[in-house]
C-alpha cells in the first residue's frame, strides 16, 4: 500500500535527524566546562580511579572516536549510568515513560477536548464576547508560567479548599494500581473493570493534567478557530448552502474536517511544550515521571542521567510528531504519495 | 543596472498607517502598557523599591502583606515587593537579550541559506531542523546544565534554542520575496541578489519578524523562569521571578502563599503583555483574522 | 413566449457597506425568465452579475444585503421567506454552479458523498436511493466513468469533468432553475463548448429553466435563447439572442460585440471601449454608460434613461435606441 511505502520513507528520514539529535546531545557533554570525569565518576574519586576511567570512557582519544562509541552503546540501548544510583539511565527511565506518558497524553486530551470546541465556538461567533473570552483564556494559558498556576491551584484546591487529592504520585497506595498491561493507570484500569484504581487514578492525574493541558490551549484554540473561518469563508461552503445544505453539516462535516488537518499539525508541535512543561509539572505534583527523575538529576549533578533524559524525551517526540505526521497523510486527500 | 528604487513595492503597510491602527488596537496598546510599566521597573527599580533586593531581615520573616511590606516577606525576611520590581531587570534581560542574539543570528543562517542557496540551503536547513527535533525547554534545560548555571548562560541557552525559529522565518521570506513577480522581472533586468536581500526583502520582512520577536520574548521568560525554578539559570537568592518561587515553595503548605504568588503574578503578567502585543500586531498585519 | 415566467425579479436592490459609505450594487433591476428559457445575463466584471445572482438565492452576506424588491417563483416572493424556507428552495427548485468547479468542491469530501447528502436533505431516502441516484446523474451529464467519479475527491478531477459533477450536484433534485454563475470561465477553450452544449442538452431533455451568467458572448450565441446586457448594476438591453448580435439597441452592447476578436474578419485593431466601469461610489449623473458612449450628449448627462420597450421582446436603457435600430437596417 502506498502509505506503507511512504511511511517508510518518513522513518529513513528520521535516521539523519535521530543522529544529528545524539550528536548534539553528545556534544552537550563537550561544552562542560573542567573535567568531564568528575561529572561522570562525581567528585570523590581518586586520580588513579580517574584515570582508569578516563581510559574506559574513551576520554584519552579524539572526538569522532568518542562519538561512534557513544551511538554503538545507544543502539544497544545503553544512556549511560547514573552517578547517583549506579544503575543503568535507559530502565530508569524506562520505568517512569508510562507516568510522564500518561501525563502528557492526558494534558494533550485535556487541551484538545476544550481547546477545539471553543476555537470552533469562537470561530461562529466571530468578534462576539464568546470570541473575545475565548482570546483571553487563552493568552491566559500561554502566560502563566505552568508551575506556577500548578502551584497555585494545589494550594487552593487541595490545601484550602480540599478538593484535590494531595500531590503525592500517581494513585493511592492503599489502593494499589491497577494490573499492568499498557502501564497507563487510567487505561489499564478500565481494561480491567477497577473503578476503585480508575478514581483514584484520575483524581490523581486531573490536577496536572489539567494545569500542563491549560497552558498548551491557547495555540489549538486559535489554529481551531482560524481553521473554521477560513474554511467557512472557503468557496465550497458557498456552494454548499447554495445547494441547500443543512447548517449543522456545513459546519460539522464539511467545515470541521478541513479545519482538523492544520489543527493536527498544531497538535504535533503543541507536544514539544508538553514535554518541556512535563519537567515542572511533575517536579511540583510529584508525578513519579521521567520529568521528576530528571529534577532530581539535575539538583544531584548527576549529568549522565540528565544527558539521557535528553535524548530519551527527545525521541519520544521525533516519534510522536513522525506518527501524528502520517495520521495527517491518512486524512488529507490532496497530498501526494 | 536597474536602480533598486524604481522597482521598490512596499508589501507590508507604510509604517504610518500600521502605527495609527496600532495606537487604535487596545489589545495592542494594554500589552504595551504592561511591558511600559515592566521596562520602567527593571529601569528604576533602586528608586521603586523600598528596600534592597539582598537585604534580608531576620526579625521580619515570613510576614503577610502589609503596609510596610506590600508584598509580604519571605523566609529569609526579604521584601517581596523589592524583589519583584528588582526581578524585572533579570527577566527582561534575558528576554530582550536571548531575542536579540537568536534574531541576529537567525537571520544571518536564514539569510544565508536563501541567498546562496543549493548545498548551503539544505546544510543549514538540516542542522536548523535537528535543533528543532528537540523540545526547546529540554535543549536549554541540556545548554545550560552543561555549561553551568548563571545569567549569561541561560541567555546563550534560550538564544541558542530560537535560533532556528528565525532562520526558517527569513529564508522563507527570502524565497518568497525572490519568487514575487517584481523582483523576478527586476533580477532578469539585472538587478543583484544582495540588493534583493537589503533592498526588498528585509524591509518587508520587518513585520513578521516583529510579532514573532514579541512571541518569543514571552516564551523567553517562561524558559528562563522554569529554568531558574528547577535551579538551572539564576542562582538563588538573586531576585529572579523563577528562582524567587522555588524559594517559597516550601511555604505554600503552611500557607504563606505571597512569597509564590506575587512574582508567579509578574511573570504572568509581562508574559502576557508581549502577547497582547504580538496577537494585536497579527490582527493589524493580517486583517483576514478577525 | 406566452406561458406565466417562471421566474421574475422586480426592483431588486442589493447594497454593501464599504469604508465610503453604502453602495447599492443593484438599485431596482428587473428581469423575467420563462420556463424552459435559457436567458444569458452578460456584462463585464464588476457589473453586478454575481450579486444578482446571489440575491435571487439569497446567498448575499454581510457586508451586502438585499434591501428591497421581489423575486418571484412561479408566483411566490422568495424576500419574503423565512431562511428556513429558503433552504428548502436552494438545491431542490433553484439551484447554482459556480466558476472554478474544483475550488467550489469541498477538497476532503468525494464527489459522491455530497450528491448523496444533498440529495438526501432535500428528498429523503436510503443511502442505497441516494447512490443509485448519484450514479444515474453522473452518467446524465456524460461523464464516462460514473463510479469512478462518485468515489473521487474534487482535486482528481479535471476542470471539465469537474463541472460536470457539480452540474450534476446542482441538479441531484431536479430544480426547476438553475443559475450558472461564469460556469466556463475557468476551463478550456475545448472544454468550453461541451459544458454549453450540456447545459442545452439538460434544457432539451429535462425542461430546464437555465440563468447563464458569462461575460464570454461566444458562448452566449451558442446557446441562449434571450440576452439580459448588464452595466454598472442595471439592465441596459433584454432581446432575443439573434436580436442582440444582428441589432443590438444600446451603445455599450455594440461596443461589447464590436470588441470581440473575429477570426473571419481581419481588422487592424480590437476595438474597444473607451475608458472604465464607473465606480459605484460615483456615478455618472443621468445615464451611467454616457462617459463612453459614442452617442452620448447632454440630455444623457442630464437624465437617467427608462429601460423601454422597443419591440415586443426587445428593450433598451438608452434615449437613442430608435436611432441605433435605424443605422442597423
Amino acid at each position: 500500500m502506498k502509505l506503507g511505502f511512504y511511511a517508510t520513507r518518513r522513518i529513513l528520514l528520521l535516521v539523519p535527524v535521530l543522529l544529528g539529535v545524539t550528536f548534539i546531545t553528545f556534544a552537550l557533554t563537550r561544552i562542560i566546562p573542567g573535567d568531564p570525569i568528575s561529572l561522570i565518576a562525581g567528585p570523590y574519586v581518586s586520580v588513579a580511579r580517574k584515570a582508569e576511567l578516563r581510559h574506559a570512557y574513551f576520554l584519552d582519544r579524539p572526538f569522532y572516536v568518542q562519538y561512534v562509541h557513544y551511538v554503538a552503546g545507544l543502539l544497544h540501548g545503553n544512556l549511560g549510568t547514573s552517578i547517583v544510583s549506579g544503575q543503568s539511565v535507559a530502565s530508569e527511565l524506562s520505568r517512569r515513560f508510562s507516568a510522564t506518558f500518561e501525563l502528557t497524553t492526558t494534558a494533550l486530551l485535556f487541551s484538545v477536548l476544550v481547546g477545539v470546541p471553543l476555537g470552533i465556538l469562537a470561530a461562529l461567533k466571530r468578534n462576539s464576547w464568546v470570541d473575545g473570552v475565548s482570546r483571553v483564556v487563552g493568552i491566559a494559558g500561554i502566560s502563566i508560567p505552568v508551575f506556577w498556576s500548578g502551584l497555585m491551584l494545589s494550594l487552593l484546591l487541595f490545601y484550602k479548599w480540599h478538593l484535590a487529592s494531595p500531590p503525592l504520585g500517581r494513585i493511592d497506595p492503599q489502593i494499589g494500581p491497577p494490573q499492568h498491561i499498557t502501564g497507563l493507570y487510567l487505561v489499564d484500569s478500565l481494561l480491567t473493570g477497577n473503578w476503585a484504581a480508575f478514581r483514584s487514578a484520575f483524581s490523581a492525574i486531573w490536577l496536572p493534567a489539567f494545569v500542563l493541558g491549560f497552558s498548551v490551549m491557547a495555540p489549538i484554540m486559535r489554529i481551531a478557530r482560524q481553521g473554521m473561518i477560513e474554511a467557512l469563508d472557503a468557496p465550497p461552503t458557498v456552494a454548499l448552502r447554495a445547494l441547500g445544505a443543512k447548517p449543522s453539516s456545513i459546519v460539522l462535516r464539511h467545515a470541521l474536517k478541513n479545519a482538523m488537518l492544520p489543527v493536527l499539525t498544531m497538535i504535533a508541535i503543541v507536544y514539544g511544550y508538553l514535554l518541556g512543561g512535563s519537567v515542572l509539572v511533575e517536579t511540583i505534583f510529584s508525578w513519579p515521571g521521567m520529568g521528576l527523575y530528571v529534577y532530581n538529576a539535575i539538583g544531584s549533578s548527576d549529568f549522565p542521567a540528565v544527558q539521557g533524559f535528553i535524548l530519551y524525551a527527545t525521541t519520544m517526540y521525533v516519534i510522536v510528531f513522525l506518527l501524528l505526521d502520517l495520521l495527517y497523510l491518512a486524512l488529507d486527500p490532496r497530498v501526494k504519495y | 543596472m536597474v536602480d533598486a528604487t524604481l522597482v521598490r513595492v512596499r508589501e507590508d503597510r507604510p509604517f504610518r498607517v500600521a502605527w495609527r491602527r496600532i495606537r487604535q488596537n487596545r489589545v495592542t496598546l494594554s500589552g504595551f502598557a504592561i511591558i511600559a510599566v515592566m521596562v520602567v521597573c527593571a529601569l528604576f527599580a533602586p528608586w521603586i523599591a523600598p528596600y534592597p533586593p539582598l537585604q534580608g531581615n531576620a526579625s521580619e520573616t515570613l510576614q503577610p502583606p502589609s503596609l510596610s511590606h506590600l508584598f509580604g516577606t519571605d523566609s529569609i525576611g526579604f521584601d517581596i515587593f523589592s524583589r519583584t520590581v528588582y526581578g524585572a531587570r533579570y527577566d527582561l534581560v534575558i528576554a530582550f537579550g536571548a531575542v536579540a542574539i537568536a534574531l541576529v543570528v537567525g537571520c544571518a543562517f536564514g539569510a544565508i541559506a536563501g541567498f546562496v542557496g543549493r548545498v548551503v540551503d539544505e546544510v543549514v536547513m538540516r542542522v536548523m531542523d535537528m535543533l528543532s527535533a528537540f523540545p526547546s525547554f529540554i535543549l536549554a534545560l541540556g545548554v545550560v546544565a552543561a555549561l553551568g548555571p548563571s545569567l549569561p548562560n541561560l541567555i546563550f541557552a534560550i538564544a541558542f534554542v530560537n535560533v532556528p525559529v528565525y532562520a526558517r522565518l527569513l529564508r522563507s521570506r527570502m524565497l518568497t520575496v525572490r519568487e514575487a513577480q517584481y523582483v523576478r522581472a527586476a533580477i532578469a533586468l539585472g538587478l543583484s541578489r544582495r540588493r534583493v536581500l537589503f533592498v526588498h526583502v528585509l524591509p518587508n520582512s520587518w513585520a513578521p519578524i516583529f510579532v514573532q520577536s514579541t512571541l518569543q520574548a514571552g516564551y523567553a521568560i517562561l524558559e528562563a523562569a522554569g529554568l531558574s525554578f528547577i535551579g538551572l539559570g539564576v542562582r538563588v537568592p538573586k531576585p529572579e521571578w523563577g528562582v524567587m518561587i522555588n524559594m517559597g515553595l516550601q511555604y505554600i503548605v503552611s500557607g504563606q502563599w505571597w512569597i509564590t504568588f506575587f512574582p508567579g503574578t509578574a511573570i504572568a503578567l509581562t508574559v502576557m503583555g508581549f502577547n497582547l502585543i504580538g496577537d494585536g500586531l497579527q490582527d493589524v498585519l493580517d486583517p483576514r483574522r478577525r | 413566449m406566452t406561458a406565466e415566467p417562471l421566474l421574475e425579479v422586480h426592483g431588486l436592490a442589493t447594497s454593501f457597506a464599504t469604508p465610503r459609505g453604502p453602495v447599492k450594487v443593484l438599485d431596482g433591476l428587473d428581469l423575467e425568465i420563462g420556463r424552459g428559457e435559457i436567458l444569458g445575463l452578460v456584462g463585464e466584471s464588476g457589473s453586478g452579475k454575481s450579486v444578482t445572482a446571489y440575491s435571487i438565492l439569497r446567498l448575499v452576506r454581510p457586508p451586502g444585503r438585499v434591501v428591497g424588491g421581489q423575486v418571484l417563483l412561479e408566483g411566490r416572493d422568495l424576500l419574503a421567506l423565512s431562511e428556513r424556507q429558503m433552504r428548502d428552495v436552494r438545491g431542490k427548485e433553484i439551484s447554482m454552479i459556480f466558476q472554478d468547479p474544483r475550488g467550489f468542491l469541498d477538497p476532503v469530501a468525494r464527489v459522491g458523498s455530497v450528491l448523496e447528502e444533498i440529495y438526501r436533505t432535500h428528498e429523503g431516502g436510503s443511502r442505497t436511493e441516494a447512490k443509485a441516484r448519484a450514479l444515474e446523474l453522473l452518467r446524465a451529464v456524460g461523464l464516462p466513468a460514473p463510479e469512478r467519479v462518485r468515489r473521487a475527491y474534487p482535486h482528481e478531477l479535471s476542470g471539465g469533468m469537474a463541472q460536470r459533477a457539480m452540474i450534476a450536484l446542482a441538479l441531484a433534485c431536479s430544480p426547476k432553475l438553475l443559475i450558472a454563475d461564469e460556469p466556463t470561465t475557468a476551463l478550456d477553450v475545448t472544454i468550453q463548448i461541451q459544458i454549453v452544449r450540456l447545459l442545452a442538452s439538460l434544457r432539451e431533455r429535462l425542461g430546464l429553466t437555465i440563468l447563464l451568467i458569462t461575460h464570454n458572448l461566444s458562448v452566449v450565441a451558442e446557446v441562449c435563447d434571450r440576452v439580459a446586457v448588464m452595466y454598472a448594476g442595471e439592465i441596459v438591453e433584454v432581446a432575443p439572442a439573434h436580436e442582440v448580435f444582428g441589432r443590438p439597441l444600446h451603445p455599450y452592447t455594440v461596443g461589447l460585440l464590436g470588441a470581440r476578436p473575429r477570426i473571419s474578419v481581419v481588422e487592424e485593431r480590437l476595438s474597444d471601449i473607451g475608458g472604465r466601469v464607473p465606480d459605484l461610489h460615483e456615478l455618472p449623473s443621468g445615464c451611467r454608460f454616457h462617459p463612453r458612449c459614442f452617442l452620448g450628449d447632454d440630455r444623457c448627462r442630464a437624465e437617467h434613461p427608462a429601460l423601454r420597450r422597443l419591440a415586443p421582446a426587445h428593450q433598451s436603457r438608452c434615449h437613442y435606441a430608435e436611432q441605433l435600430g435605424e443605422d442597423a437596417a
